[in-house]
């Protein structure tokens, strides 16, 4: 029992932590949380639903099956055990059920946005990317304040290289969540792929936010070596003044990145800045 | 027709780095001994796993190239291809997986190859090659058919998936989330010697 | 004065526990009752987008510094341009909200569980134990605590220390509430003092029904106007050099 105790335990700080962890969490339930799930009291439910969802990634789709049952039995009408079915037929590749379902429950409850996500993530599951692009605007007309559609938004504007859009959809986290060391530093990425020298300046603009706000991002520390090393090479930039003031950059975030590296003791420094002072 | 072949190195690191991220999309880099760089056979030695987070994003993938591609002069290899395990395992085509990273590589090495890895479990737990390989030239592909990898190759795949071997694997991504992990994988390259 | 007074022992157990007894009993069935006649309040989508819509404008407006000046221009022209996100014309609310039949089944239940059981219990109460010292606080108190500590009973020589029945009530009413939270956990209905703020506020804002969208459009739409762009990512490079 002990150990069934720390299986709870570990299931429990991955839904706080909002881990994925498909795999262990299909592993314990199929080593012990399977056959005593009725001795679960509240948690029952909880658990059933984050185990269905691993099990759906692991394509476990009896075990998914069993959990849908049991909360089926619990709520008979919840539109959330009904987005879990469908999630089933979907990975089922059963997609007309699937958006039967879907559209069921948007038809009987318009705020469900988990639903439409879902909708969307059909699209993309479907390889129609652009489609998802569409719907997903027009879900972001009504839920403009959605962070994580935004995120995603972004990321299927970059795996289309529409950067400009990609950076657009960035701005909009970086306003609802401006200390987030890793938005600064995603849209200085994008800005730089972007290309053009205005871009670059913008992108290392939004390195130096990033390090300071997390001094121990390296991403950011590159970013500001590439972007510099850029800037260097351009031939309007390279005036007097200015080129020594970028060659001082440089100078700085290679020691930087030196430290950083001997601090982690890592033996393969010399070999990664070799490559870097060509 | 060229004929290709992997080694265990280079093939069990590219289906790891598939499934230590079976949600996203992965990519890396193939080295190939320098001499045998004719048209006839290429054979892959190592695979350097790069990113999982966002692939078309061009800023660290420079930087990666950078210190890639001085590891491998040192060990005598070169950049001669470059390899994609896409999220979704639907999209098997060459003219998707294209994007900067393997213009630059094409730019350098001629012909170079691009690799897509089609790691869904039951090929690999079959044995089966879990690759489609296409040879890149002037815009456009050719995809190969010679491809060969050793049995070894695949049973180590299928009990490093069993093990969770992959949790062991760390690409360009990992180590620059904390730079003392080592992305040339030298642990994991002794441990995938010792299975043969 | 006080000491000499003596209170008989079959108030403690007629009186005193009962009322006890009965004020948490009667939170309980609230928290029951409330939990059978509460029902799921919809959200209309359009209601749903337009507080987006000012969340993502407030946002935009506290947060413009972190963003490029052209990223900002873009957006603010989108929601203050003529036809931008916050000049849209929505229909009144405020008119349907009386024909509402949905709002006014929710107003009467509201009453139903909280106002009713107030005055029924507590008149009964009042009219069943009136008269009675029930305890006493351990501490002396002024005269001004009188007319708190001993409704119902009117003897202007009795100590201020002294409970009585009715004030005893009240007491329980307001003092259960941490009692409620061990029994029945958080956010219960069972506590009738944190319902009774509840509906005053709610009585300020317009009990709690949407308001009519226009007045935060066009406050948000002000604030908007005269937000400046200034960027805060300015002097970064310096400080880390």
């Amino acid at each position: 029992m002990g150990n069934f105790k720390k299986d709870l335990e570990n299931l429990r700080q991955f839904r706080e932590n909002n881990d994925r962890n498909s795999r262990e969490v299909v592993q314990i339930w199929i080593n012990s949380i399977g056959s005593n799930i009725d001795k679960l009291g509240k948690e029952k439910h909880v658990i059933l639903e984050q185990v269905c969802i691993a099990a759906l990634d692991c394509f476990q789709l009896k075990v998914a099956e069993t959990c849908i049952k049991g909360l089926y039995n619990e709520f008979p009408n919840s539109c959330r055990v009904q987005i879990l079915e469908s999630m089933l037929y979907e990975a089922d590749d059963n997609y007309n059920r699937a958006l039967q379902i879907l559209n069921n429950v948007i038809k009987h409850d318009g705020t469900n946005s988990s639903a439409r996500k879902r909708k969307i993530a059909m699209c993309k599951a479907l390889g129609r990317n652009t489609e998802a692009i569409k719907e997903l605007t027009e879900y972001l007309k009504i839920f403009m304040a959605d962070v994580e559609a935004w995120q995603e938004l972004s990321e299927l504007y970059i795996s289309e290289f529409d950067y400009s859009k990609a950076a657009f959809c960035v701005e909009e986290l970086i306003l609802h969540n401006p200390h987030n060391h890793l938005l600064h530093q995603r849209y200085a990425d994008i800005k730089y792929s972007q290309g053009g020298l205005e871009n670059i300046e913008v992108a290392r603009t939004y390195y130096y936010q990033s390090l300071k706000l997390n001094p121990k991002n390296m991403r950011a520390l590159y970013g500001i070596y590439l972007t510099t090393s850029a800037m260097l090479n351009t031939q309007k930039v390279v005036t007097g003044k200015k080129k020594d003031a970028a060659q001082k950059i440089l100078d700085w975030v290679l020691k930087e990145i030196k430290e950083r590296y001997s601090e982690n003791q890592v033996s393969d420094i010399e070999e990664s800045l070799a490559a870097l002072e060509i | 027709m060229t004929s290709i072949k992997f080694t265990e190195m280079a093939y069990c690191k590219m289906i790891l780095h598939a499934a230590k991220y079976p949600h996203c999309t992965v990519n890396g880099i193939l080295l190939a001994k320098t001499n045998t760089n004719n048209c006839k056979e290429i054979e892959f030695v190592d695979s350097i796993p790069l990113f999982h987070v966002c692939i078309n994003l061009t800023p660290m993938a420079e930087i990666s190239l950078m210190q890639v591609d001085e590891y491998a002069s040192k060990k005598g290899l070169i950049i001669a291809g470059y390899y994609v395990a896409p999220e979704n395992p639907r999209d098997q085509s060459f003219d998707k997986v294209y994007n900067r990273v393997f213009d630059k590589i094409a730019a350098n090495n001629s012909p170079s190859y691009v690799v897509i890895v089609n790691s869904t479990n039951s090929t690999i737990q079959r044995g089966r090659i879990a690759l489609k390989v296409g040879q890149y030239n002037d815009g456009s592909y050719k995809q190969c058919e010679d491809i060969s990898v050793s049995d070894d190759s695949m049973n180590v795949c299928i009990s490093g998936i069993n093990t969770g071997m992959y949790n062991k694997l760390v690409d360009f991504d990992n180590h620059l989330d904390n730079i003392s992990q080592d992305w040339t994988n030298s642990e994991l390259n002794k441990e995938i010697k010792s299975f043969l | 004065m006080g000491a000499d007074l003596i209170v008989d022992p079959q108030i403690r157990f007629w009186v005193f526990l009962p009322i006890v007894v009965i004020t948490f009993l009667v939170g309980i069935l609230r928290h029951y009752a409330s939990i059978l006649l509460s029902s799921q309040k919809k959200i209309e989508i359009q209601q749903l987008a337009d507080s987006q819509l000012l969340l993502r404008a407030r946002a935009l407006r506290e947060n413009s510094g972190y963003i490029p000046k052209n990223a900002f221009l873009i957006r603010k022209q989108a929601f203050n341009k003529e036809d931008g996100y916050l000049m849209q014309k929505r229909p009144a609310v405020s008119q349907n909200m009386m024909t509402d039949p949905s709002m006014m089944t929710d107003m009467l239940k509201g009453n139903l569980t909280n106002v009713l059981p107030m005055i029924v219990i507590g008149g009964w109460i009042n009219w069943m134990f009136s008269g009675f010292i029930t305890t006493k606080v351990p501490f002396p108190l002024t005269l001004r605590f009188k007319s708190m500590l001993q409704r119902g009973i009117e003897l202007s020589h009795l100590d201020a220390s002294w409970v009585s029945s009715a004030s005893w009530y009240f007491l329980n009413v307001f003092g259960l509430r941490s009692i409620y939270t061990l029994v029945l956990g958080e956010n219960n209905a069972a506590d009738q003092s944190k319902q009774m703020q509840e509906q005053m506020q709610m009585t300020g804002a317009a009990s709690g029904m949407p308001a009519d969208p226009k007045v935060p459009f066009k406050a948000e739409w002000e604030a908007l106007e005269i937000t400046e762009h200034q960027t805060k990512l300015a002097d970064v490079e310096k400080d880390l050099l």
